[in-house]
């Protein structure tokens, strides 16, 4: 549902492209129209200027003429003169030229050019207010210019003079002009869009390619796996721009990903341990409780059935019932250790070498009744822990506990205190049949036992090494198990020494 | 439904858009026709004619001959339409007085047969100044010949191995000026030179016979390297004299480029006089510009000059404390000044050089007015004064029409 496939009029691409063009037309559009404008500006503004100028030249020639020739300044002057004023206009460059009197009747005509019958406006505005011209450009670049002027002379009409004046070559010349500055712009705006299509080509297809290995690596995580190679074919890293910078982001953001990725299935995997051995935790309880209460209740059947006549009976029955009984009072005690929260009594600095003495005085005896005796080394030397008596020494006592149960007969059980790097480490050595090398790492497991059987016999809860190694851990220390099956297993506690007094 | 609708509605008019825009621009780019009456604006001043110079009449004479024939051209006395003109002809030089309307030779007078040079046609018309060389051959004479009577007179006598004379008519043509030439390569640099006025009104004959004028000297002390020029005013009854000494400036200004110690330098080296010649006084005047300066005309309003850069200028007050005023460029044009000094004509060549226009412009106080367009002519050269009671331009100019003729027209343009 998050992939999504982009239509090409959707695309960043064809919308650019698209408003480039628009933009470009419109700047052509309008670029046209100012230069239309202008060029329409200047032909009128050069007409008007020259007219002014021919206009004036007119009247001091006329003038001219009139005093030469001694001639009266007014119409008939003027009618007298036409003549001569039109040779004086010719010579200086005004070859197509009609004169009128005031009736508007002509007079001269030089040229041909100007159709003395035809009204036209210029010389009907010119008759009414003052010199006006006709600017008439056609479509097959001819521009024809008709200029009529009243002739005053101090201030009085005393006639009309109209014009013609050709202005094709300026008119093609200003269109040649308007169409090179359009072919230029044209051309210059088709480099433009081409250029900016490029650009944004280049642009486009670094996105494409992002988006394309995120749409790979999406669709890998969504099967429970992160796809790193896909990430590898982002080659954009080493582009200096802003995509370069948001591949780089990119790549830092799928790194992140995928540390948090496999954390997060690391957890799962750990949550799913854990409640597996919460599982089987519970299934231990309840078998270890069941065991000891089946056969409570087994012999307390027995005894309600046949005890009254069977004293062989009573006295078993109320003999198990007693041990099982004792055993499920240890064995909840157990749990309720193991549950305890750690660190309600204030821990303190206590020579270790002392405790490991007493510890072994007190299981000596029990040691002889096993057969076997126990030996203390290094303990010359006082070591000091901080902690809690009682519990390190409930520690040593499994240890200890262990060490004589399934330890062979007439064995040595040694106990070996030393120091290594600011660390005491104790060490219980006893020979036996030992642990297996695939069984090592369950045995601090609550209900764990190699041996379920011989345990049970000895009145073993399986709870005594997970009791220990916990209450190793809440002193900081470790708890570590070697062991040669049919040889010897040893049970190494380290603490980490109070420093003024752990010799090195 | 309804935002699909909205799309496709927009796309449509993005699409219409673009066509319309580029079939306006396609249409744009075709020739289209274009019909507009438009009314000239009014002149800017209408009333150019009364407040500026209005042309009231306009006399002219022109003949074809052939050009190194020609000498000279000049208005004979006011109100009698007669022009003086000068030729070379096959027994020596012509003087005649000629109707202008009739074309007829009125007066004809030989002048000499020497070989003559520099001549000149004093205003008026009474007095015709050239230089001849003399009997004797040692160097020339300045030599006036009396129209009316139809007599010589020689003024004075040189060696030009050792110096060069210049003279010019004050505009009444009642006074003539000569003077020494400055000269870069001069002999004697420290000589002393002199400024002879000789007053044409007072020409008689002595006890001889011969013709005598009498005539004021000014001495003048200077140095011959250098560039002189005599100003007389309309009627002559002052004359601004200038010395300045080009050459050692020039150099001056090589050797301390931008330093103002060379302007001062420059200063130091022209020298400025009046001379009065009724009085036979002689005062110096102080000087005025740090540039080099063509002095054009010295009136009643002060002395007009053009600067390096063709500035026109007035320097009013010239005879105690010269003030400066700025006018109007004029570079490229040829200048006359009526002696008052509050009409300025220019000359300026358009139409790609193939027409000549004399332009007026008025002096109201130090400011002046705009430019009037007064008389436009077809013309390959001319030159032109304002006679001396400003009333009228007068223009002589020559053209060459073709076939190794030449057209000469002398014109008054009366205002």
């Amino acid at each position: 549902m998050y992939q999504k496939k982009i239509k090409f009029v959707n695309s960043i691409l064809f919308r650019m492209s698209l408003w480039v063009l628009g933009v470009g037309i419109g700047g052509i559009l309008l670029i046209t129209c100012f230069v239309r404008l202008q060029m329409r500006h200047n032909i009128e503004k050069q007409v008007t200027e020259e007219m002014q100028q021919i206009r004036d030249n007119t009247l001091l020639y006329v003038h001219q003429i009139l005093l030469l020739n001694n001639e009266v300044v007014g119409e008939e002057g003027f009618e007298e003169s036409v003549r001569a004023v039109m040779q004086q206009l010719k010579s200086v460059g005004y070859r197509e030229a009609a004169y009128y009197n005031l009736d508007g009747e002509l007079l001269e005509q030089s040229g041909s050019r100007i159709e003395p019958g035809v009204k036209r406006e210029d010389f009907e505005r010119a008759k009414e207010l003052d010199s006006t011209f006709t600017l008439n450009c056609r479509k097959d670049s001819q521009c024809e210019v008709y200029f009529t002027m009243p002739v005053e002379i101090m201030g009085k009409r005393i006639g009309y003079i109209s014009y013609f004046f050709d202005y094709g070559e300026q008119y093609r010349r200003e269109w040649n002009t308007f169409e090179r500055t359009l072919w230029i712009t044209a051309v210059i705006f088709a480099l433009i869009c081409l250029i900016t299509w490029i650009m944004l080509y280049r642009v486009i297809s670094s996105i494409r390619s992002l988006s394309s290995v995120t749409t790979e690596i999406s669709s890998r995580l969504s099967e429970g796996q992160f796809d790193r190679d896909a990430a590898k074919r982002l080659t954009l890293n080493v582009r200096k721009d802003e995509i370069g910078e948001l591949s780089l982001n990119f790549t830092r953001m799928l790194d992140v990903a995928e540390e948090q990725f496999q954390r997060i299935q690391d957890d799962n995997c750990r949550i799913r341990k854990l409640l597996n051995s919460r599982q089987e935790f519970y299934n231990n309880v309840t078998h270890e409780l069941k065991t000891p209460l089946t056969t409570i209740s087994g012999y307390a059947q027995l005894m309600e059935t046949n005890g009254q006549g069977d004293e062989e009976l009573f006295h078993k029955g109320t003999e198990h019932i007693l041990k099982e009984s004792m055993r499920l009072h240890r064995m909840v005690v157990q749990l309720l250790e193991m549950q305890e929260e750690k660190g309600a009594e204030k821990k303190k600095i206590l020579n270790l070498t002392g405790l490991i003495v007493n510890v072994a005085d007190t299981m000596q005896i029990k040691a002889k009744r096993h057969g076997s005796r126990i030996r203390l080394e290094g303990i010359e030397k006082n070591y000091y822990i901080e902690g809690r008596e009682d519990k390190l020494c409930q520690v040593f006592i499994n240890l200890l506990d262990n060490a004589i149960k399934y330890g062979e007969p007439e064995e040595t059980i040694l106990i070996v205190a030393a120091a290594k790097k600011g660390r005491v480490c104790i060490s219980v050595i006893n020979k036996g049949q030992g642990i297996e090398a695939n069984e090592l790492e369950n045995i601090f497991e609550p209900f764990f036992r190699a041996d379920r059987e011989l345990s049970r016999e000895l009145g073993s809860t399986g709870l005594g090494l997970s009791i220990s190694r916990k209450i190793v851990t809440e002193h900081g220390g470790n708890i570590e198990v070697k062991s040669t099956p049919g040889e010897k297993t040893i049970f190494t506690v380290s603490f980490p020494g109070a420093e003024s007094e752990v010799s090195p | 439904m309804r935002k699909l609708k909205k799309r496709w509605m927009r796309r449509f008019v993005l699409v219409m858009t673009t066509v319309l825009a580029t079939g306006n621009i396609l249409c744009g780019c075709s020739r289209q026709e274009m019909i507009r009456t438009i009314s000239l604006p009014d002149t800017e001043d209408k009333d150019m004619g009364i407040s500026g110079f209005v042309i009231k009449n306009i006399q002219e004479y022109t003949y074809e001959g052939q050009s190194e024939d020609h000498l000279q051209l000049a208005w004979g006395k006011a109100g009698e339409n007669t022009v003086c003109q000068l030729r070379y002809e096959e027994e020596g030089y012509i003087y005649r007085e000629i109707d202008i309307h009739t074309k007829k030779t009125i007066r004809k007078e030989f002048m000499d047969e020497r070989m003559a040079f520099n001549m000149q046609i004093a205003p008026g018309g009474k007095f015709i100044s050239y230089e001849a060389e003399t009997e004797e051959k040692v160097g020339p004479e300045l030599v006036v010949f009396l129209a009316e009577e139809g007599e010589h007179m020689v003024l004075r006598k040189w060696d030009e191995c050792l110096q060069g004379f210049s003279y010019v008519w004050s505009d009444d043509g009642n006074r003539l000026f000569s003077w020494q030439n400055g000269d870069n390569y001069a002999f004697q640099p420290d000589t002393d030179w002199c400024v002879t006025c000789y007053d044409m009104k007072t020409v008689k004959r002595d006890s001889d016979g011969k013709w005598m004028v009498e005539k004021t000297e000014f001495q003048m002390k200077g140095s011959n390297y250098a560039q002189r020029h005599i100003l007389p005013n309309a009627d002559g009854s002052r004359v601004y004299v200038r010395e300045e000494y080009d050459s050692f400036s020039d150099s001056k200004n090589q050797e301390y480029p931008g330093k103002d110690e060379a302007a001062e330098e420059k200063m130091m080296r022209a020298k400025n006089w009046l001379l009065i010649p009724e009085e036979q006084k002689k005062k110096k005047v102080s000087e005025y510009s740090k540039e080099t300066v063509w002095p054009v005309k010295y009136t009643k309003k002060g002395l007009y000059y053009q600067n390096e850069e063709g500035m026109l200028l007035l320097a009013e007050n010239v005879e105690d404390k010269p003030s400066v005023k700025e006018l109007f460029r004029a570079s490229n044009m040829e200048i006359a000044i009526c002696g008052n000094g509050d009409h300025i004509f220019h000359v300026e060549w358009i139409d790609d050089m193939q027409n000549m226009q004399i332009s007026g412009v008025k002096l109201e106080g130090t400011q002046p007015t705009a430019k009037q367009v007064l008389y436009k002519d077809s013309c390959e050269g001319v030159e032109f004064y304002v006679s001396a009671d400003d009333s009228a331009i007068v223009l002589r100019g020559y053209e060459y029409p073709g076939d190794d003729r030449c057209s000469f027209k002398i014109m008054k343009l009366g205002y």
